[in-house]
């Protein structure tokens, strides 16, 4: 009788910490990348890259509401993470670089920095770490960001304003930053 | 009998109810006016009586004052594609800049009734604020090395919020444009064609036509609406004067006209001309304090300008002149050097000419525009004011931009009405050739290296 209680007691508490404890912040970040990165890879390869680079209909460009274009995907990008920020959803991102074309997206944080050299060294690896921003403390995710179609790689190439020219299909051009207040 | 011996807190008492209901009587039944803290600017002292507009219930914190700028001036922010949205400084890695300058909050930069340290643009920061974050600038274009903080926001360069007409590929594809164009040519007006096209069968109306009794109403008034607008899109006179009311207050006259020109009148609103008809502004509030009349703005206008703003001030009530409305009418009230010049300017000499095509006080300050196959004229006459680089896309339907831009940013020009040529090029036109011959370069040494 006594073990039986013991079990059920031990089995109420085990069950009670696994709801306190909700999702860890790693497994969140990782599964909001997942949504991103989809998103990301499909609008530059079935949106841009097509109607600008093979079909030649349609091209994408910074000022694309005056000229009746479509956005960069790094535009797109931006505009879903500052409609997120909007909501105040619980968690914020940004994409990155070490050689941005827009230098406002150039790492600031310390944690960025550390965070895109090791996407960067470590093909395949995403960075986890934790940094404390105004009042509040963020666990804060760092993946890579790989130039998935030609559009990527030659557009950052040819734009007078890239710190670099030599990008490669499949390298990792910069990053994405997720952070979540704890 | 014993009199009665005051002690000194009594008088303290009386004082203090004395001046409590007067503050009370001011603030639940009078204008409010005991509360302002301080001389209101230029864009919202008609409606400085309008506490709760800004202020919501006067406790619901720095949220809701927000919301109070966004109710007004957001749509305004949406069609700029503003530089500096708020979203933009939602993300947690500007935590640092923000606590410098908290570009989230509108007051932040333009902080109400604080006219000492306002400056133009309503702005109320000190006029290096670009540089806290932008300090930087020289090392991303070099071309920007040496230039000091306050040639940022200097006309013709950057705006914080609109730079639709300053971006680099705008600037670009307008370089090296004659000063005047060609074919130099303001948007038709679209509103009567349309109306002619969608009724070919409509004759205009004739005067013995008009449904009220003509021999009660002045032979003037019915024979100037038989030469109207009105008349030629079979607009008679019961579409107005509906249920026999012959006198309307200027409250019922734009209310009355907006039930076809809805948009004239929502542009008109949001203006410093109609902003005291706005449908933003709490229930009654007009009632309260009147419309907008000469005498309480805050530039020169003509000692003997009088009446109140509406649409029949400036278009007439049965005339509906819009070629007295496109400039004698702003003559009449205004007073400034730059309203005074404009008889003395090229831009007359066209008006004069040929006033269906020539360059009127409207022709700039309330601007045709194009949407879809309507061009409408925006009532707002301040909306291409702020700042006034917002006009280049008037002035480009007959200048070329390098010209254009050269002329808003010479306030002495400005103030003579443009009755002479800039004499110099504008700086920022130096720098796009730089900038093209640097991208050519590049495509150059991309090419050789292919």
């Amino acid at each position: 009788m006594r073990i039986a209680a013991c079990f059920i007691v031990g089995l109420a508490l085990l069950t009670g910490c696994e709801k306190n404890q909700g999702i860890a912040p790693e497994r969140m970040a990782d599964a909001i990348f997942a949504v991103i990165e989809a998103d990301r890879a499909n609008y530059t390869n079935e949106v841009v890259n097509r109607l600008q680079n093979e079909e030649k209909i349609l091209n994408a460009d910074e000022h694309w509401q005056d000229k009746k274009l479509l956005p960069l995907p790094a535009q797109m990008m931006r505009m879903g993470a500052e409609r997120v920020a909007e909501r105040e959803s619980g968690f914020n991102y940004a994409l990155l670089s070490l050689w941005p074309v827009n230098k406002q997206n150039k790492p600031r944080t310390e944690m960025e920095k550390v965070g895109l050299q090791y996407v960067i060294d470590n093909p395949g690896k995403n960075f986890y770490g934790r940094e404390k921003l105004g009042d509040t403390e963020y666990f804060t995710a760092v993946y890579a960001d790989v130039g998935v179609s030609p559009a990527c790689v030659s557009c950052h190439n040819d734009h007078v304003d890239s710190p670099r020219d030599n990008f490669e299909l499949g390298e990792t051009m910069g990053g994405v930053v997720i952070r979540i207040p704890l | 009998m014993k009199s009665y011996q005051f002690k000194f807190w009594h008088y303290g008492l009386l004082l203090t109810l004395v001046v409590g209901s007067l503050a009370a009587y001011n603030l639940t039944i009078a204008d409010k006016s005991f509360f302002i803290s301080g001389e209101s600017t230029h864009g919202h002292h008609q409606i400085e009586l309008a506490c709760t507009s800004c202020h919501a219930d006067g406790f619901a914190g720095e949220k809701a004052i927000q919301q109070s700028c966004l109710n007004c001036h957001a749509e305004e922010l949406e069609l700029a594609d503003d530089s500096h949205p708020r979203k933009k400084f939602l993300d947690p890695r500007n935590a640092q800049l923000l606590e410098t300058l908290d570009a989230r909050q509108c007051v932040s930069c333009h902080t109400e009734h604080k006219q000492e340290v306002t400056r133009e643009m309503g702005v109320s920061l000190a006029g290096d604020f670009c540089f806290h974050c932008h300090s930087d600038i020289a090392e991303e274009r070099s071309s920007h090395k040496g230039m000091g903080f306050e040639t940022c926001a200097s006309a013709g360069c950057h705006n914080y919020h609109d730079n639709g007409t300053l971006y680099e590929d705008f600037l670009v594809a307008h370089v090296g444009q004659p000063d005047l164009l060609e074919e130099p040519k303001l948007p038709a007006r679209t509103a009567m064609q349309l109306w002619l096209q969608e009724h070919p069968d409509k004759q205009p109306l004739k005067v013995e036509q008009a449904d009220v009794k003509i021999s009660e109403v002045p032979v003037e008034i019915v024979t100037a609406w038989a030469q109207s607008a009105h008349a030629q899109a079979d607009v008679n006179c019961s579409k107005c004067h509906a249920d026999g009311q012959m006198q309307f207050n200027s409250i019922e006259i734009v209310e009355q006209c907006a039930s076809c020109h809805s948009e004239q009148k929502e542009s008109f609103t949001q203006g410093k001309h109609g902003m005291r008809l706005s449908s933003k502004l709490p229930e009654n509030f007009t009632e309260q304090v009147g419309v907008m009349s000469p005498h309480l703005a805050r530039v020169p206008m003509q000692s003997d300008a009088s009446g109140e703003l509406n649409c029949t001030s400036c278009h007439g009530a049965h005339e509906v002149d819009v070629k007295f409305a496109a400039v004698e009418a702003c003559l009449n009230c205004h007073n400034d050097e730059h309203s005074l010049a404009y008889k003395e300017s090229p831009h007359f000499e066209t008006w004069k000419a040929n006033s269906e095509e020539g360059v009127s006080c409207a022709s700039c300050h309330l601007p045709r525009e194009v949407d879809g196959e309507q061009v409408v004229v925006n009532h707002n006459q301040n909306h291409n004011l702020r700042p006034n680089e917002k006009m280049l896309p008037v002035c480009l339907n007959c200048h070329g931009a390098e010209f254009s831009l050269a002329a808003m940013a010479n306030k002495v020009l400005i103030s003579q009405n443009f009755k002479y040529k800039p004499e110099k090029k504008h700086k920022t036109f130096e720098l796009i050739r730089d900038r093209i011959a640097k991208i050519s370069n590049s495509k150059n040494k991309q090419t050789k290296s292919q």
